[in-house]
């Protein structure tokens, strides 16, 4: 795979470098000497001052700033740059010689302080090259008593979204959809367009300004942060980290925003506590950061023909917890006979000899086999059923919608051996007719791809304690979202997805857990009864093979529009 | 194991508690016991309260010890505790042979989800230090009782 510095492939396909410490030291050692560079120039502000801060249960910290951007800092001697949003300025620098350095959010008006304390390697992020911190509050001392508030860590920007310009010119669409993690798209860098979740600090300075910052985690390992007028919509930021070339990106930034809005936060009424993932006696810097690709099976195709074939394979079989508050399947499709002719794609003809049984046939050839499935009708006529092909050879699945009011179906057809993991599932999307005695023939008309669920968010109530949102962050990523049992939106991941709209307010909607696990993830979403129903593919070393049933409730948590940021695939 | 709980006769019925008095004296004044009638109600009374102490060792057996110390009444392995509603009567119905009873009882049951599963959102769980879920439902506990030589026993659990 050829290096780029924004991969034009995922960025959970992209193969970063395992920067060394010592790698990262010496590529530190110029930046720390000349400070961070700024497009729109750095303030001059902090020359002749020393700043002394007072961290609660932390270290005590002082810089003296000369001119010409020198910062004196422990001894050492380097550059600083700093930038003031109001009365609050971000001031950053590197420790010539380590691999540490800091971003001083500092109010002039009050002397509140937060510091981020931030280093390369020693962890507890696994890999040097990946950007730790440690967020102290403080304030700077001054002549006179200290000041008795303090920053904190808030909830109150879960649910916002903004849209952010640099005066780089570089756009990002950044999703604030959790207490601790964000999910952003980085519109001019990242070819596809893909969101990505990264765990996120959130701070509130003021009641306008917030300060913000997000580890690429699993990816780059950049770090990426801000301080942001909620009114205004501007802010001042840092960027710190290492591209896909291994290159240093280390800037200082202003930027402008766009307000997309503000979605649903499911706290209890008065609930404003903002940690709710502390890890009790925690090292410096350790958070709770979602490592998927560390914990997903990983299979090669030997592997996983030997499980199959030792009979480990599960349709339907057991009870799926992410199904426990799922609407009951259908018997509905027993006795139709009808084929779905797919536009590229295979013939499919089914005998559905009961509620739970069919027969398939591929295009035409061969004698019909048997296969378990389950189907759900959603809206009359509508219908999404899921059965395996026995004996492909990647051990294909159908997650089928038929319309048979309208003869149309569409098929996510999940497959395995993919070239990355073998139990990983990949997928497509298939247009297609039915054609079969009383089903209409809807001619050249399909189902067709959908802005629609574009800027979404449901909540799912699979079954108790087992909840999850989603948000449709762009034409083609599904992010997921899982509460705490207080009902703040904390951990999150993301991965490809794809959204078709099968009739009005009925939409069939999928999702990959690529590098995590493995999953396809597919729903038929019916908006006029807030519920779906659905259908999960998946392999694995202990579960085998299964199709198992997704079903829950939903909760509407707001619509961003966003379509104009996407262009055409929109 | 089976909860069995001796049949009382007559004499240690009425040595028992307040509990039992106090229903028992609203029946029947003690000096009126003679007639059939009334013998009849002490015997379906004690039949009661035989019936009513072991649902109570049956719950201090459970919320003590755990479902799987009831391992022999095939409840739900999610069942982490099981409170009766004080708010409700318990209905017991008896069969005509005396030998056989029905007890609904409201309650509030604890169930306790364990997230051991390997679906993604269950290791996001237990990413999150969130391994396991409980929460609290009414149910109605419908017990059945049958009378041997030993006294009376648990003979099926259920909730309605």
């Amino acid at each position: 795979m050829a290096q780029q510095a924004y991969p034009d492939v995922p960025l959970f396909r992209y193969d970063y470098t395992d920067l060394s410490e010592a790698q990262v030291v010496a590529r530190l050692a110029g930046p720390a000497k000349a400070g961070p560079t700024g497009k729109s120039g750095l303030a001059a502000s902090m020359a002749g001052r020393t700043l002394r801060f007072v961290a609660d249960g932390g270290p005590t910290l002082s810089w003296s700033f000369g001119p010409n951007n020198r910062v004196t800092f422990d001894g050492k001697e380097g550059g600083y740059g700093a930038l003031d949003l109001d009365h609050v300025t971000l001031i950053a620098h590197l420790v010539p010689g380590t691999a540490t350095g800091h971003a001083i959010v500092w109010d002039r008006a009050s002397n509140l302080a937060t510091v981020f304390e931030l280093w390369f390697g020693g962890g507890p992020a696994p890999k040097a090259r990946e950007v730790n911190r440690a967020v102290w509050h403080g304030y700077v001392a001054g002549p006179g008593d200290p000041p008795t508030e303090r920053h904190k860590p808030t909830l109150r920007c879960e649910g916002r979204a903004l849209a952010w310009t640099e005066d780089t010119g570089l756009r990002t669409v950044e999703y604030y959809c959790s207490v601790t993690y964000t999910h952003f798209v980085e519109l001019d860098r990242l070819p596809e367009k893909r969101g990505y979740s990264a765990p996120a600090d959130y701070v509130q300075l003021t009641e306008d300004l917030y300060a913000f910052a997000r580890v690429e985690a699993e990816f780059s390992g950049l770090l990426h942060m801000y301080v942001y007028d909620a009114n205004r919509l501007t802010s001042v930021g840092l960027r710190l980290g290492f591209d896909g070339l291994d290159s240093l990106e280390y800037y200082m930034f202003r930027g402008t925003g766009e307000w997309l809005g503000q979605n649903a936060r499911f706290e209890k009424l008065g609930d404003f506590s903002a940690d709710p993932l502390k890890i009790p006696d925690g090292k410096k810097g350790e958070r709770r950061i979602y490592r998927p690709l560390a914990t997903m099976d990983k299979m090669t195709p030997a592997e996983v023909d030997a499980v199959i074939a030792a009979g480990n394979v599960h349709v339907f079989d057991r009870a799926s917890p992410m199904a426990g508050n799922g609407t009951a399947s259908s018997a509905a499709l027993a006795g139709k006979a009808f084929t779905i002719e797919y536009d590229g794609g295979p013939k499919v003809e089914y005998r559905m000899k009961g509620a739970e049984t069919l027969d398939w046939r591929m295009d035409g050839q061969g004698g019909w086999t048997e296969a378990r499935y389950n189907a759900w009708e959603m809206m009359p006529g509508a219908f999404i059923f899921g059965h395996l092909f026995e004996g492909t050879k990647n051990h294909d699945g159908h997650i089928v919608v038929v319309d048979l009011d309208a003869g149309l179906a569409t098929a996510f057809h999940g497959f395995l051996n993919t070239p990355f993991f073998a139990n990983e599932a990949g997928a497509e999307t298939l247009f297609g007719k039915i054609v079969g005695t009383g089903i209409p023939d809807p001619g050249s008309k399909r189902h067709q791809r959908t802005t629609d669920l574009l800027g979404r968010a449901f909540t799912w109530e699979y079954s108790p304690g087992l909840n999850s949102m989603h948000l449709y962050s762009t034409p083609n990523t599904t992010s997921w979202i899982i509460p705490t049992p207080d009902g703040h939106f904390a951990t999150e991941w993301s991965g490809s997805g794809d959204f078709i709209k099968i009739r009005d307010q009925l939409y069939f909607a999928r999702w990959q857990e690529e590098a995590c696990n493995g999953t396809l993830g597919t729903i038929l979403i019916n908006m006029r009864t807030m519920h779906d129903a659905g259908i999960g593919y998946h392999m694995g070393k202990q579960g085998g093979l299964s199709m198992s049933a997704v079903g829950a409730p939903a909760r509407h948590a707001g619509k961003f529009d966003v379509a104009r940021f996407f262009g055409d695939k929109a | 194991m089976s909860e069995k709980i001796p049949a009382t006769d007559r004499r240690s019925f009425l040595k028992t508690g307040a509990l039992v008095a106090a229903p028992l004296a609203a029946i029947a004044p003690v000096a009126a016991l003679a007639d059939d009638g009334s013998r009849a109600k002490l015997a379906r009374l004690e039949d009661e309260r035989a019936i009513e102490a072991l649902h109570r060792a049956f719950l201090r057996r459970l919320n003590g010890k755990g479902v799987e110390a009831c391992g022999e009444f095939g409840l739900d392995e999610a069942l982490s505790s099981l409170a009766d509603d004080p708010a409700d009567e318990p209905r017991i119905a008896f069969g005509d042979d005396g030998r056989r009873a029905t007890a609904r009882r409201a309650c509030k049951v604890e169930l306790e989800a364990h997230f051991t599963g390997d679906s993604t959102l269950e290791r996001m769980a237990r990413h999150q230090g969130h391994g396991s879920h409980r929460h609290e439902e009414a149910r109605v506990l419908v017990a059945d009782y049958v009378k041997g030589q030993d006294g009376w026993a648990i003979e099926r659990l259920r909730f309605a």
